[in-house]
């Protein structure tokens, strides 16, 4: 069985609260990394980036 | 990635819905967890914001229905699913169930709406397109008469294009006359140039870009405590030998 691979694509969000912008990060974790239909949420998710 | 400070939200696809619904819990997060793509089992939904992703039970209904529409006599069918602990397969499958039988909930059909499951099936590939192929291959050769696959995700299309390929040409004739059946999950890879091809019957789509593209904004909505529907569904898209060339939305 494969394992939970962890982690395809943060997007990093500027927060822009307080003296100084803070990188956080939006986590997406999915099944697996071998399979088309994940890369394509990747996709989804580089163009909202 | 739960324990790491930078991270405000997190969407999951879990691929076992107790295995991860058990982690949520021991972890307890202190920030937003929603899940994307398949969900977790009905009774766990307490444990995230809100689902992201296809309303799994209509995919399989409506590959159910692809089947029916065929042979609205019934026959036999066997079912293709992926890992037995994902959610989202098992709702598609209770879908194809359902329409297929005109009931609800039946566990296995054993001749309701004309329906029967062969024996060996429901077959669980864990995702793998060559091994759906050789699962199919084996149903077939102890059923020759079988009347409809239904292929639950894209894998043995997607997953193994030439193998599946091999497999189906033989059924070509019976395929496009509607005597044999195959109504299969996903819109990936080759998937839609086998249907150019007449090697599946119809194919219902997901849209993950669009999942993907969604995710951040909902996470963000979730983080600044606005009003976040339960669940937000993405769209299918349907395809057979006579739409491939519109069927995908753009």
């Amino acid at each position: 069985m494969k394992k939970l691979s962890l982690l395809i694509a943060a997007a990093a969000l500027a927060l822009s609260a307080g003296p100084a912008l803070a990188k956080k990060q939006l986590v997406i974790v999915v099944k697996g990394l071998d399979n088309p239909f994940f890369e394509a949420i990747n996709q989804g998710c580089q163009k909202w980036n | 990635m739960l324990g790491k400070s930078d991270t405000v939200a997190i969407a999951i696809s879990p691929s076992n819905a107790k295995l991860i619904a058990q982690t949520i819990k021991t972890a307890n997060p202190s920030v937003p967890v929603m899940t994307l793509d398949a969900d977790l089992a009905a009774e766990d939904s307490a444990l995230r914001k809100t689902y992201l992703g296809t309303d799994n039970y209509l995919m399989g209904y409506r590959i159910g229905e692809y089947i029916k529409e065929k042979k609205p006599n019934g026959g036999t069918v066997c079912t293709i699913q992926g890992n037995p602990g994902a959610d989202n397969i098992l709702r598609r499958a209770q879908g194809t169930r359902d329409a297929l039988s005109g009931q609800k909930g039946l566990p296995a059909l054993k001749g309701e709406g004309g329906w029967t499951e062969v024996a060996g099936c429901p077959v669980f590939t864990n995702d793998d397109g060559a091994k759906g192929v050789q699962a199919m291959t084996d149903i077939l050769a102890a059923n020759p008469k079988l009347d409809a696959f239904a292929i639950e995700g894209g894998w043995p299309l997607f997953g193994a294009p030439q193998p599946y390929r091999d497999l189906f040409k033989p059924y070509a004739d019976r395929i496009a006359s509607g005597d044999f059946v195959i109504s299969a999950a996903d819109t990936i890879g080759d998937e839609v140039a086998i249907a150019r091809e007449g090697l599946v019957t119809a194919l219902v789509g997901q849209r993950p870009f669009e999942m993907g593209y969604k995710a951040p904004g909902v996470m963000i909505d979730l983080i600044e405590g606005k009003q976040v529907e339960d669940p937000v569904f993405t769209g299918l898209d349907e395809c057979t030998k006579d739409t491939v060339d519109t069927c995908i939305q753009k």
